[in-house]
């Protein structure tokens, strides 16, 4: 799908007279290219931006991105409407941050002046991240390279990473999607540092609205049981697992060439042994233990799993509960995402845990326990003789259906976190 | 209850070759004239099946409750087998209901759904979590407690009848695990290369493991050295015909699909 950013361009026409004739002059498309420009991927993963144009007098752009301290080419064309064609103009370009595209004489071929791929005279700030919303350049003609005249402007996305970008990972891994550019750029314009572009974009995860680059905000469980689990489904779907949150904040590290090994962290239960079976899963604040019935002592609470429990979109649907799901903490763009899990992910940089779903720092691993729980549990399948209560409220325990069931336990002493960690 | 196992497999030549191309994940096994092989698609596993001697165009393609992720550093490829009419995978899709002691899966082959490219992923993720759970992996949950790092984590399973073998490679070591039916059963440590995916699978009687720069082993008391092979896992997929008792590879690399698996193969002899 082509990217198209109708709000900005507009198509510029000038009717001058000069040199006793009138003509009519305006800028039609502008196209950035550099050795070291990014590729970047359309984020519903059909392919790559379009590199043919960046500006077009529809108000058509494509974004584009580079590394710091490189520089960035630009060709335009111009149409040139004059009932005598001169042999040639000069054209000029002059964009932000002292990058000029300088002066050259054009020739013209039918009514249009072609200014050809041509380095900009300074390159992109050395070490510094920038976020171009319009990146904007004055189109300039002569006729005698002294005189000028407005062409019009040209103004499209450009963002610049830190460093360069680490490559790309195969399969569904680190991609250079344009919203991975966007939230590692945009959150972070003008930062020179690593530490301090680290801390800019965690920011952006903080405040548990982290947008797409079209605007759409995405989600931590908006479906409460997302099949979203690699960074490309995030994005095109904009709602997406744990896995998906912390790889999302690792690419946009990595998007500025900063990467560490071990650097994504599996969570589960430690399988702690119990009187009921090991613990093998975690409920996430807030959970209300209500009364229990002490079907087994050690994991005193029950819930029986409705059998479209996996149908639901927005709350858990049981057909018994002793415990029961409330808002607790806030998830991206989302105030009472799913929270009965068996695992989590969460990003480690520089030895401090990064828990992107929920825009959540623990600078020691043992502050997720105690930070985040609410209570342990275990599933496992039984009936109503198993654990001795009239889940359909016929007057009798029946030995059949059997149906999921989930034991918990407020103990949060219960069991710890184990914790494996992967390089992504 | 853990026990020492000690292997008592008797050592056999393999038939090797090294041909072909090949989409499907780690292994094709060939058994009454039908192959059964497993693309991954989104995670989830694909199975094809279908006549050895029609093009791979007209196999059956079911989708599975049971996949595996793709990671940064190395491949895991879908660690599955099939014996009897039985499907044995251990899933390792990232999915958040997933628990690795459930991971083991046995899965009945005439419970399978055609699969569509239409077909909705959602249900299977969940399926593949909570459904066809056979018996607790009880290595995954040790070797999950005793490692933190898990970068160079592989792993593979062979099932013969009743018997499980479940084999576990971290930093430089492998672990082979043994289901009787009744209990898991653990053998030593062994020094095996873990820098890339091995694979594991019978040859005739005897339980074989191949690691990632084509060293091959059997299994008996100790890893028993078989020979090196030219060929690197993941690169390279194994076939597996248990019609004629020969183990060959092929590149892992797209199909001509217009082939069948016998053409594929014999194109590369």
């Amino acid at each position: 799908m082509k990217l198209l950013y109708t709000t900005i361009g507009l198509a510029l026409f000038s009717t001058l007279n000069a040199q006793n004739f009138d003509y009519a002059v305006s800028l039609q498309e502008v196209v950035f290219s550099g050795d070291d420009m990014y590729e970047i991927r359309q984020d519903d993963n059909t392919g790559f931006i379009d590199t043919d144009f960046h500006w077009k007098a529809d108000g058509s752009v494509n974004p584009t991105a580079f590394p710091s301290g490189t520089t960035i080419s630009a060709a335009a064309t111009i149409q040139f409407e004059c009932e005598q064609m001169p042999a040639s103009i000069y054209i000029r370009g002059t964009g932000p941050d002292e990058m000029t595209f300088p002066s050259l004489a054009v020739a013209p071929v039918g009514d249009i002046f072609t200014y050809p791929e041509t380095p900009a005279t300074a390159p992109f700030e050395p070490e510094t991240i920038r976020f171009y919303e319009h990146f904007t350049i004055n189109w300039e003609f002569s006729f005698d390279n002294v005189k000028w005249y407005t062409i019009g402007e040209s103004m499209s996305p450009v963002y610049v990473t830190l460093q360069e970008a680490k490559p790309e990972g195969g399969f569904s891994g680190f991609k250079y999607y344009l919203t991975v550019f966007d939230v590692a750029c945009r959150n972070a314009d003008g930062v020179t540092t690593t530490d301090e572009m680290i801390n800019k974009v965690w920011e952006e995860f903080t405040d548990h609205t982290v947008y797409r680059a079209d605007g759409v905000p995405m989600g931590y469980y908006k479906e409460l049981f997302s099949p979203n689990v690699t960074l490309g489904t995030l994005i095109k779907y904009a709602d997406g697992e744990c896995y998906t949150w912390a790889q999302l904040f690792l690419a946009a590290l990595k998007i500025h060439g900063f990467s560490q090994p071990n650097n994504y962290m599996n969570i589960t239960a430690d399988y702690s042994s119990t009187g009921c079976g090991s613990i093998s899963r975690f409920l996430v604040k807030d959970w209300t233990f209500g009364t229990p019935s002490y079907d087994c002592f050690d994991m005193p609470y029950l819930n029986v799993y409705n059998p479209d429990y996996y149908d639901a979109d927005t709350a858990y649907i049981y057909d018994y509960a002793e415990v029961t799901d409330e808002i607790g903490v806030m998830g991206q763009t989302a105030p009472n995402p799913a929270s009965s899990f068996s695992n989590h992910q969460i990003a480690i940089v520089n030895g401090k845990y990064y828990d992107a779903s929920y825009g959540v720092l623990f600078n020691t691993f043992s502050e997720i326990k105690y930070g985040a729980l609410s209570g342990w549990s275990r599933s496992e399948t039984s009936d109503e003789v198993g654990i001795g209560i009239d889940v359909n409220g016929d007057g009798d325990l029946d030995a059949s259906p059997d149906f999921t069931i989930l034991r918990a336990t407020d103990d949060i002493e219960a069991a710890d976190f184990d914790q494996s960690i992967e390089t992504w | 209850m853990v026990k020492r196992f000690v292997f008592n497999i008797i050592f056999l030549l393999l038939a090797w070759n090294s041909f072909g191309q090949g989409k499907f994940d780690r292994k094709i096994i060939i058994e009454d004239s039908v192959f059964y092989a497993i693309e991954i698609n989104n995670q989830l596993g694909i199975l094809w099946t279908g006549n050895i001697d029609k093009p791979l165009d007209s196999a059956q393609q079911y989708i599975l409750p049971v996949g595996t992720k793709r990671r940064s550093i190395h491949l895991q490829p879908l660690a599955w087998d099939i014996s009897g009419e039985k499907l044995y995978a251990i899933n390792f899709t990232e999915f958040s209901q997933n628990e690795i002691i459930r991971n083991l899966k046995e899965i009945p082959l005439d419970s399978l759904e055609k699969y569509q490219p239409e077909t909705n992923y959602r249900p299977y993720f969940y399926k593949a979590a909570m459904e066809n759970n056979y018996i607790e992996n009880y290595p995954f949950v040790e070797t999950y407690k005793d490692y933190l790092y898990m970068d160079n984590f592989f792993f593979d399973i062979a099932v013969k009848g009743d018997s499980i073998y479940e084999l576990i490679a971290i930093d430089n070591q492998i672990i082979v695990w043994y289901w009787n039916g009744h209990t898991w059963y653990k053998s030593t440590n062994y020094t095996f290369d873990t820098n890339a995916c091995f694979s594991t699978f019978f040859s005739q009687q005897n339980l074989c493991v191949i690691d990632g720069k084509g060293n091959s082993y059997f299994v008996s008391d100790k890893l028993n050295f078989i020979a090196q092979f030219q060929l690197e896992l993941p690169k390279t997929i194994l076939v597996d015909n248990r019609d004629n008792n020969t183990i060959n590879y092929i590149q892992a690399t797209d199909y001509p699909t217009q082939l069948s698996i016998k053409q594929i193969i014999s194109r590369n002899k």
